[in-house]
């Protein structure tokens, strides 16, 4: 097994269990600037199982080193801390500004379509979810611009570290015949979804995942996508 | 996103491909350059048939080139959008806003 480069190492390993463990390894990841979209694919391998694929799998509840953990990266907001403690399974951490430049939802549907063999007709419906919550995060949560804004100024707020640097999370696991995942970023979030509703995103978001919903003031998306047939 | 632009008579075609997402805007906003350069009352083709992938965002850049067809007395019509961008039409409800061909 190749070695893995220290950068891409997980903050902290993933508890032993003596029961099956789920198929993405419970832990958090995080993703240095600069990393490529080569780098982010061999990360999302780091996450899943060597063993295979497991189907059926019991709930696993992850064992609460995670305070140690996220309480290392100063930069996490307490909400965000919480979140990342409260889920059961893999959590990846990037800056916005990393986030824009690397096919993340891309890579990420086509790690979790080969993992779990996601039906073909659920494949594209995932990537799309996930494209368009995480660059909602990008550019409305943490890069605070309106949708289709003017390149120059995207380039600014990328460039800038109090919002280019800002960090989001992005979370899976895999629960029976579904995958649950979140989406979270550190901006400001919005008061009431009525003013994201022109957003087209949200629409489609809405009707491509079996149920979805804002927390923490509106910074984070939890969505379900049932994978049955 | 690539694009590859040809008119012949009264007819200007733009062939896409790949994924046309927002990290497109720059390289589009070049594009509508383009199309505004044209003459008034040519007929402008967008050919999907080799885009991938299409976010929320791209749909917005084709409202907006739209918008900007129509002040200029140009016909804008998409042509033969692949399975997940028709989907994401249909549920934006962009037959509502644009003129699609299968």
């Amino acid at each position: 097994m190749a070695h893995t480069p220290h950068h891409l190492m997980p903050l902290f390993p993933p508890p032993l269990s003596t029961v099956a463990p789920p198929f993405f390894k419970a832990g958090i990841y995080h993703l240095p600037d600069g990393v490529d979209d080569t780098g982010l694919t061999y990360m999302l391998q780091q996450t899943g199982m060597v063993s295979g694929i497991a189907t059926g799998v019991a709930h696993h509840s992850r064992a609460v080193a995670s305070p140690l953990v996220v309480r290392r990266m100063p930069q996490l907001t307490a909400d965000m801390q919480e979140r990342i403690q409260l889920f059961d399974g893999a959590v990846l951490l990037l800056s916005a500004a990393s986030a824009y430049r690397l096919s993340l939802a891309h890579a990420l549907s086509a790690f979790l379509a080969d993992s779990v063999e996601v039906p073909a007709a659920l494949q594209w419906r995932l990537e799309t979810i996930l494209h368009e919550g995480i660059s909602n995060a990008i550019c409305h949560g943490s890069l605070e611009l309106p949708p289709l804004s003017d390149p120059a100024a995207t380039e600014v707020r990328l460039a800038d570290a109090a919002y280019g640097g800002r960090m989001i999370a992005l979370g899976w696991a895999l629960h029976g015949n579904g995958l649950d995942c979140f989406i979270m970023d550190q901006g400001p979030g919005f008061a009431d979804i009525a003013d994201r509703a022109s957003y087209k995103g949200l629409s489609l978001i809405q009707s491509m995942c079996h149920g979805s919903a804002y927390t923490y003031g509106g910074r984070c998306l939890d969505f379900h996508l049932s994978l049955a047939a | 996103m690539l694009y590859h632009m040809r008119t012949k008579d009264k007819m200007t075609t733009i062939a896409m491909s790949g994924r046309f997402t927002y990290t497109d805007h720059a390289g589009f906003h070049t594009l509508l350059g383009r199309i505004k350069d044209l003459p008034d009352g040519t007929d402008v083709v967008f050919d999907l048939s080799r885009v991938e992938f299409a976010d929320s965002a791209a749909l917005g850049m084709l409202v907006i080139a739209n918008d900007l067809s129509q002040q200029k007395n140009q016909t804008l019509t998409i042509r033969h959008p692949r399975e997940q961008v028709c989907m994401a039409f249909e549920i934006a409800a962009m037959s509502t806003l644009l003129k699609i061909e299968a």
